[in-house]
């Protein structure tokens, strides 16, 4: 695992295409996704669906333009592959489907000089950075530590009753922080940011939308 | 590996002074007054005697090797005597002086020394930088502050270590003042080389201590610190006040959790995962260290609040209960049959219902009954009573009746007391006891809140209530 992780990043390959595959690979849910080949555009894939210019160098799409949301169907995807092409001549794309409903939320692992390797949860899209909403540990976490750390932001509002009908169970956002804990030490030696944002909380499911990696060598 | 530490049978005191205005004087007179039962080795190669005792050259001429030696001259001349205690094989020295790597360049230069010196050898350091060490079961007071100036603890089940040395001797006078007692005292200083991590371990098997409060700038090891924490809060409840907690904005972050990973978050959550409890000022440090240190863990954060006087009840109501300005606590919904029970008891115009009410007609016995009521309560995890002195059928007699229940039962009762002048004295009679009593509402709640949590982490449910 750790090896496959650290020669993505070696080879400057951990774009957002590849480094989702690996997540996939690791049992996190992440939408379907085919890369989009020169000839056509992306394989059996539900619309609506997005696309994304993928680049290891690339790490915020919204800014450039990198990223189309909500295309309705194939005539309208031909469209923006055509401009996207044009705009971003020899990068690669890819074509997403996307998930619409429950809440947003923001999860990530950062390398502290001090105390190592620690994973993040928050609330997603702008709330985590305004109001500082966010919960760390140090990995690895147990059980507890999971809860604890929803409970501590305002994502634990949304949890078990919810409000206004969104709502996710206590359950699945554990299970999606153990899992990530279990993959930051498998990968502990490679990761030295990794941005899981945003984060889809649905009811029974938690998907991966967007992630992105900065690697870690021992010799930085 | 710490015992000569802390259950020393010999200390030598190095730079020993008749002349008041030096530290080496008070850090004697600290020893003499405070009745350490041991040797006593004055050294300094200027004067034959100091304060009534025989004062060696050197520690090389000391007639056997003391368990402890402290270092009370000017950082330049603490490495000569220092290397004399290597060879004296001394396992422990307190070095007293600043002027090492608090300092910057030269100091820093000067602390490397202090720790090539002991290398290989079995001697430990304390320090350097440090006021000391107040061990009350051993009669061992190292504090360079001239005993006139403030008053030492007496023994209790409270540990407290510090970095910051005038800070804990101010709390140590604080302790004192409030009839707090206290298991140790040790001001880590600089720690070129004891530490927490060390002296959390020997904590966490140490028969006097029940608690341990610690001040932090920084942590040693970082993670190493928290893994020893992780440890000890189990079987030893641990309260940290970290001090520097403003986010320093160096980190040139790239990704949105980089952004966010200020060292108080991860700090913060460090602390909450090592089953620690936060404390944010000097006061809630020794707040929580006494309510874990004193009470039962409890159950669950469902409160019981009983009180003498109406607006006291409501008060706490808001602060158990609100997420603002409050700790997101709840009330208990009290069973009928308690409430029943509790009718038959206090007057007519009282409240059986939480917070229950005795109104200014509330007696000792009544009040005392009442605990009893809610102790048994299948809803009530836990107790908040003011039995508040200035009503005239309460009295000092409370305290027996608070103890009794409290040692009897399963559920932690946490005391508030509010006024002074009957107040102080009430409170004092509390602390005698190891009932953790607070003079306000606000720092009665807050404790149940800490208590709360160590209780909930530690038996490893889900936190109810952060």
């Amino acid at each position: 695992m750790s090896d496959e992780l650290s020669s993505l990043i070696d080879q400057g390959k951990a774009n957002e295409y590849t480094l989702k595959s690996l997540l996939r690979n690791y049992g996190f849910k992440v939408p379907n996704s085919a890369l989009v080949s020169q000839t056509g555009t992306g394989a059996n894939i539900r619309y609506p669906v997005a696309l994304k210019v993928i680049g290891s160098r690339i790490l915020h799409k919204t800014e450039i333009g990198a990223v189309k949301l909500g295309i309705k169907d194939q005539a309208e995807l031909s469209q923006e592959i055509a401009i996207m092409r044009e705009k971003f001549r020899n990068s690669d794309l890819m074509v997403e489907e996307m998930h619409t409903g429950g809440f947003e939320i923001i999860v990530g692992l950062y390398r502290d000089s001090t105390f190592g390797l620690c994973i993040m949860i928050g609330m997603g899209g702008i709330f985590a950075e305004l109001y500082g909403d966010v919960s760390f540990r140090g990995v690895p976490i147990n059980r507890v530590d999971a809860i604890e750390m929803v409970k501590e932001t305002r994502i634990s509002k949304f949890v078990d009753d919810g409000f206004r009908g969104i709502k996710s169970n206590i359950d699945s956002l554990v299970s999606f922080l153990l899992r990530l804990s279990d993959f930051a030490i498998d990968n502990e030696d490679c990761i030295q940011q990794l941005d899981l944002n945003p984060v889809l909380v649905k009811e029974q499911e938690v998907i991966i939308l967007d992630a992105k990696i900065i690697g870690y060598s021992a010799q930085q | 590996m710490l015992d000569q530490l802390f259950h020393p049978k010999s200390v030598a005191v190095a730079g020993a002074s008749n002349d008041p205005t030096k530290i080496g004087y008070a850090i004697l007179q600290n020893l003499i007054r405070g009745s350490f039962e041991g040797a006593i080795y004055p050294v300094n190669p200027n004067i034959k005697e100091v304060q009534g005792l025989k004062c060696f050259p050197s520690v090389l001429d000391l007639p056997e090797s003391p368990d402890i030696a402290v270092i009370a001259v000017s950082a330049a001349k603490s490495i000569d005597i220092l290397r004399e205690c290597v060879i004296k094989n001394v396992p422990f020295v307190i070095l007293i002086p600043g002027g090492f790597s608090e300092t910057g360049e030269p100091g820093v230069k000067l602390e490397r020394e202090v720790e090539t010196t002991i290398i290989n050898s079995n001697t430990r350091i304390l320090g350097p930088n440090t006021v000391g060490v107040y061990l009350p079961f051993s009669r061992l007071n190292t504090a360079l502050t001239p005993p006139d100036k403030l008053d030492f603890p007496i023994g209790g089940n409270i540990g407290l270590i510090t970095q910051s040395g005038a800070l804990g001797l101010m709390m140590l006078d604080e302790c004192a003042g409030q009839g707090i007692g206290i298991s140790f005292f040790i001001n880590v200083g600089n720690r070129s080389d004891l530490n927490e991590c060390e002296l959390l371990e020997y904590a966490s098997n140490d028969g006097h201590t029940a608690a341990v409060c610690i001040y932090a700038e920084s942590f040693p090891g970082g993670r190493e610190f928290f893994e020893q924490v992780r440890k000890t809060s189990p079987v030893k409840p641990v309260v940290i006040l970290k001090g520097g907690r403003t986010p320093t904005a160096s980190k040139a972050a790239t990704l949105h959790t980089g952004a966010m990973a200020t060292n108080d978050n991860i700090v913060n959550g460090l602390i909450t995962q090592s089953g620690a409890i936060r404390a944010y000022s000097e006061t809630e440090l020794l707040d929580y260290g006494r309510v874990l240190a004193y009470s039962k863990k409890t159950s669950g954060n469902r409160v019981a609040v009983v009180t003498t006087a109406g607006g006291v009840g409501v008060i706490t109501s808001d602060y158990l209960t609100s997420d603002r300005e409050g700790v997101s606590m709840r009330l208990s919904p009290l069973e009928t049959s308690t409430k029943d029970r509790i009718r038959k008891i206090i007057v007519p115009f009282g409240s059986a219902e939480n917070p229950v009410d005795l109104t200014a007609d509330g007696s000792v016995s009544q009040f005392t009954e009442v605990l009893q009521i809610l102790e048994e309560d299948g809803n009530v995890d836990l107790i908040i009573g003011y039995p508040l002195p200035q009503t005239p059928k309460m009295s000092l007699e409370i305290a027996n009746g608070i103890k009794s229940v409290a040692d009897n039962g399963q559920k932690p009762i946490i005391v508030g007391v509010l006024g002074s002048k009957l107040s102080r004295v009430l409170l004092e009679e509390f602390e005698k006891k190891r009932i953790p009593a607070y003079p306000s509402i606000q720092r009665a709640v807050k404790a149940a809140k800490a208590l709360s949590m160590y209780s909930s982490h530690v038996l490893g449910g889900e936190n109810p209530n952060v």
